[in-house]
């Protein structure tokens, strides 16, 4: 007879679908213990970059040196994935691209950690070499490689083939995860201030005096003119939400309407406005003044948080190794029963 | 059977499951174990005929026809030659190279007769030479000593043969010695992945 026993690994698999862990959720962990056990604040900037330190470390314990998964890790220091099935977990960032080869050498992606595999369009694999045997394997009287069986080995930021014939590999990389990002806006009172055009131009628009770009010091208009201020470099991600902070000030008379990535807002008032929403279009940032406009604009355009990707089981693994870089070493359980706690409560 | 197929059969013997990228004992490495498998093997036959049957014989499956074997004359000895495919084996002879002729177009049409190196200058010695051609093979060229002129000629040489680079090659071996074959390589690379190796980048010759 047969039973089905339902280990924790079974409920796992629906938290990584049903309820991964949120940025928010992971900052309130990380700050609830930091307020606990040393009584101090944690920056959102110090938490951005801890966190994605710690994150950095988990992936690189779990991928070996060699650029194999490394299934057998047990050293893992918060123990929560002895022998667990790494790959499954890193399958997540497992990554294929097909490579354009020129005097021998291809760019290795922006996004790479850790290259796995490369094979050929014929599917043979392409063996990599090392710099200290690369001569015995080109004068090789055995196997010296050829073009249906080329070999490859790192070079600086390229992969470089012999021969250099090899056509279109197959590159199979696990890819780093997306930088983590809290950057909360409403109740929270956190932004980060990214993604911000650093300079524009437009009729009868100047910097303002001591300014040094939209974001710092801002703009300002003299009457005459309805000719935008824009910069069309900075333009939007669709369905991207953003959040624009628009000030004027000085101004006496006249309007400024600001618009970016379908997203639109106007103000004929000193003070600061705030525009939010998803963004629908590509658009650039543009500044639109009324003719009379005699203000000085500065604009922030803020993006938000970026979450995790990984499922809750890794999640806590980069928790514990975030904590433990501020400092704080935790036993499993309490760290667990701290992450369920907020996850379930939201506190 | 074709010589890839055994391969992946010995690296997955070697490698307990479907080899990584990571596998360094490639398949033309091990292609050179079974040649020198597929010759043992055959020496095994032949020795195995004399001891059961009291005959000499190598077994049909080991022969192969190579043809288009283009022959050139030796100008400081007189004599013609060509490359074999492969050195023969040391069996008897008439045995690693059952026959030589030459296609039916050149006119040639009674088979060379083979004669030991050592019974050449006998031959150059006669009175009246025989108006035949002789062969006889050194290493891996078949020497010819003919009054007619051979150059130009292809000949068709029927050998037993046990080399070729061509993976997708059928095994010209019979069913019955490839998993003696497949032990004798094994038996190689047991002591191949045995051997230490020299891993780190330090100049020195660790092994």
């Amino acid at each position: 007879m047969v039973s089905l026993v339902k280990t924790s690994r079974f409920y796992e698999g629906f938290f990584v679908y049903i309820c991964n862990m949120t940025i928010d959720e992971v900052y309130k962990t990380v700050t609830y213990l930091v307020d606990k056990y040393q009584g101090t604040y944690l920056s959102p900037e110090d938490f951005n970059n801890i966190i994605n330190m710690a994150q950095t470390q988990y992936l690189e314990s779990i991928v070996d040196g060699t650029g194999n998964i490394n299934s057998n890790n047990k050293n893992s220091p918060a123990g929560l994935i002895s022998n667990a099935s790494i790959s499954d977990r890193l399958s997540k960032f497992y990554t294929e691209a097909t490579l354009t080869v020129a005097s021998s050498l291809s760019a290795k992606p922006a996004a790479m950690n850790t290259a796995t595999s490369l094979r050929t369009s014929a599917n043979r694999p392409i063996k990599k070499v090392f710099d200290d045997n690369l001569a015995n394997h080109l004068s090789n009287p055995i196997d010296a490689p050829t073009t249906a069986d080329p070999i490859y080995m790192e070079f600086g930021d390229n992969f470089k083939f012999y021969p250099s014939t090899v056509a279109s590999p197959i590159l199979g990389y696990i890819r780093n995860p997306n930088k983590m990002l809290w950057a909360y806006i409403g109740n929270l009172v956190y932004s980060e201030n990214v993604n911000i055009a650093t300079t524009a131009s437009g009729t009868n628009w100047a910097l303002a005096s001591g300014a040094t770009g939209l974001s710092a010091g801002g703009y300002t208009h003299t009457t005459g003119s309805v000719v935008p201020l824009a910069n069309s470099a900075t333009t939007a991600t669709i369905g991207t939400y953003y959040n624009i902070v628009v000030t004027v000030s000085t101004r006496t008379v006249g309007s400024v309407t600001v618009n970016f990535g379908g997203l639109t807002g106007t103000t004929s008032v000193n003070g600061t406005i705030n525009i939010t929403g998803i963004a629908t279009t590509a658009a650039a940032i543009s500044i639109v003044p009324s003719n009379t406009f005699d203000g000085t604009v500065t604009v922030e355009i803020r993006v938000p948080s970026t979450q995790p990707e990984w499922a809750d089981s890794d999640m806590n693994e980069i928790i514990y190794r975030a904590i433990g870089i501020i400092g704080i070493n935790l036993k499993d359980g309490d760290l667990l029963r701290v992450s369920q706690t907020i996850k379930n409560e939201g506190q | 059977m074709t010589r890839k197929v055994l391969i992946e059969q010995i690296r997955r013997m070697m490698y307990g499951s479907i080899p990584t990228d990571d596998a360094n004992v490639t398949e033309k490495e091990i292609n050179l174990y079974i040649n020198e498998g597929i010759a043992y093997m055959a020496k095994v036959n032949y020795t195995d005929a004399i001891k059961l049957d009291g005959i000499e014989t190598v077994a049909d499956s080991f022969y192969a026809t190579f043809k288009n074997l283009a022959i050139t004359k030796d100008n400081d000895t007189g004599y013609y030659a060509l490359d074999l495919p492969q050195v023969p084996l040391g069996l008897s002879r008439g045995y690693g190279i059952s026959t030589v002729t030459f296609p039916t177009s050149t006119g040639l049409a009674k088979s060379p007769i083979p004669i030991s190196p050592r019974e050449l200058d006998y031959i150059d010695n006669l009175k009246q030479p025989p108006s035949k051609i002789f062969y006889w093979a050194e290493g891996k060229k078949l020497w010819f000593k003919s009054y007619t002129n051979l150059v130009g000629k292809f000949a068709i040489v029927r050998m037993v043969s046990t080399e070729t680079a061509d993976l997708d090659a059928e095994i010209n071996v019979p069913q019955e010695y490839i998993t003696d074959i497949i032990n004798l390589v094994m038996n190689q690379l047991r002591t191949r992945k045995a051997t230490p190796q020299d891993s780190t980048n330090d100049g020195l010759d660790k092994v």
